[in-house]
């Protein structure tokens, strides 16, 4: 049956035109996509409309390659790339109308979820990023929920440039370390 | 082999690298050193899959219950569209006309997809839309048929398509930003023929102002060149009384 197989097998049923295939990558994934498109956009409308366009498009375009990482890394990759450029043409409208006078608008692990489920996991993340000293949570959070730049934080926090290069690139590793049975 | 104090800092650079916070130099570095230690390789995947995990520290959320049949739907409808359009073209596969086909696919899905919001996008594609559907219509196998609907003033933002499958026996309609009706009101379908109107069936926009629905085909619309969508009440009628919201043409 399809819905026990790796996301792999699922996806090459899906290249192959499958489309209930496409339902059980959905069915796998779909909460995490809308969760992590609603952080970013602040939308439920928007972070609907960005679902299915993640969905339709690895529907479409097939560019998923299962050498290169697991499904959740590209789909939330994909995610995070289409929310944030989302955000910035919105951000980008808003400023011009504002100009304007307008407005008043200020194969590697693919197996993951076999071993545990999405539940289970983000329980475990959450509680790896609870080992992350705050300001390098912060510095995180801003960098990758936010799209903002190194420049942007270190105005933002008033701390110096090469402090939050610093801060992002410890909290990569602990996370690592902390999850290094997950990925 | 890695001794550990080398690969310590070298896994500094690599979360930089993952990170994309490397200057034109640090990348050149981190190539240099992958070729010399291909097995890096997998240390960079690991970062990467540790950064694609944060996301599931959020809070859980509630999708809407339809977003998954939706994406299905479109999914599916898609498939449906490109293939029929494809195999009608097999019999006579000349290059060109399948390189203008698939554009022309990919004007249909864009339409069914992307421009539920972009209307500015949209008046771009129908644009090229109406450039590609006169190149279907040229192809000597393919009587599939595309007419363009779009909003009267009672409906300015309400844009679709109507896809006339001769062959595979039915049409398709997608319809974006339509009001949907109260209960006891409906939209009506109507093809114009002769300077007559013939009812094409009725329906309602959803919550998101959606429409997608399988017309039944006959061939009065499989030959028209004109399509109306008029607001009536949900009985069967002859002849359309209310305000036309939306107008199609090839």
């Amino acid at each position: 049956m399809l819905s026990n197989q790796t996301d792999t097998e699922v996806y090459f049923a899906l290249v192959s035109g499958e489309v209930s295939a496409l339902g059980i990558l959905y069915e796998r994934y779909g909460e995490v996509v809308y969760r992590f498109a609603l952080r970013i956009l602040g939308n439920a409308q928007e972070a609907e409309d960005l679902t299915q366009e993640v969905f339709l498009t690895l529907w479409r375009n097939q560019s998923y390659d299962p050498k290169r990482g697991s499904m959740l890394a590209f789909l939330n990759t994909l995610t995070r790339s289409k929310s944030i450029d989302r955000y910035r043409q919105r951000q980008a409208q808003w400023r011009s109308l504002e100009k304007l006078g307008k407005s008043n608008f200020l194969e590697p692990r693919n197996d993951l979820m076999d071993k545990l489920a999405l539940k289970e996991t983000s329980f475990q993340v959450r509680k790896a990023m609870d080992t992350l000293p705050t300001h390098q949570r912060i510095v995180l959070e801003m960098a990758y929920f936010d799209g903002l730049s190194q420049s942007e934080i270190a105005e933002d926090l008033k701390i110096p440039l090469g402090t939050v290069k610093s801060h992002k690139r410890n909290a990569l590793l602990k996370l690592r370390q902390v999850l290094d049975s997950l990925v | 082999m890695i001794n550990s104090q080398d690969f310590q800092g070298w896994q500094e650079l690599l979360a930089d690298y993952v990170l994309g916070e490397v200057t034109p130099e640090e990348a050149e570095t981190v190539r240099q050193l992958l070729i010399a230690h291909p097995e890096l390789n997998e240390e960079i995947n690991h970062l990467q899959e540790t950064l694609a995990l944060i996301p599931l520290a959020l809070p859980e959320s509630s999708p809407p219950k339809t977003l998954g049949a939706n994406i299905l739907h479109l999914a599916q409808t898609q498939s449906n569209a490109a293939n029929s359009i494809v195999a009608s073209l097999k019999k006579k596969s000349k290059a060109n006309l399948l390189t203008v086909s698939s554009i022309a696919i990919s004007v249909i899905l864009g339409l069914g997809f992307y421009n539920y919001r972009l209307h500015q996008e949209l008046a771009i594609a129908q644009n090229e839309l109406s450039q590609y559907q006169k190149a279907i219509a040229t192809l000597p196998e393919s009587n599939h048929r595309l007419l363009s609907l779009k909003g009267t003033n009672k409906a300015p933002s309400a844009t679709g398509v109507v896809l006339v499958m001769p062959k595979m026996g039915k049409a398709m309609m997608t319809v974006q930003n339509l009001k949907p009706l109260p209960q006891g009101k409906a939209y009506h379908l109507w093809a114009v023929s002769n300077g007559k109107k013939y009812d094409c069936g009725q329906f309602n926009a959803d919550q998101k102002g959606q429409v997608m629905k399988q017309i039944p085909l006959d061939e009065i619309i499989t030959n028209t060149s004109t399509l109306v969508i008029t607001i009536e009440p949900t009985e069967s009628i002859t002849q359309p009384t209310g305000a036309e919201v939306m107008i199609g043409n090839i």
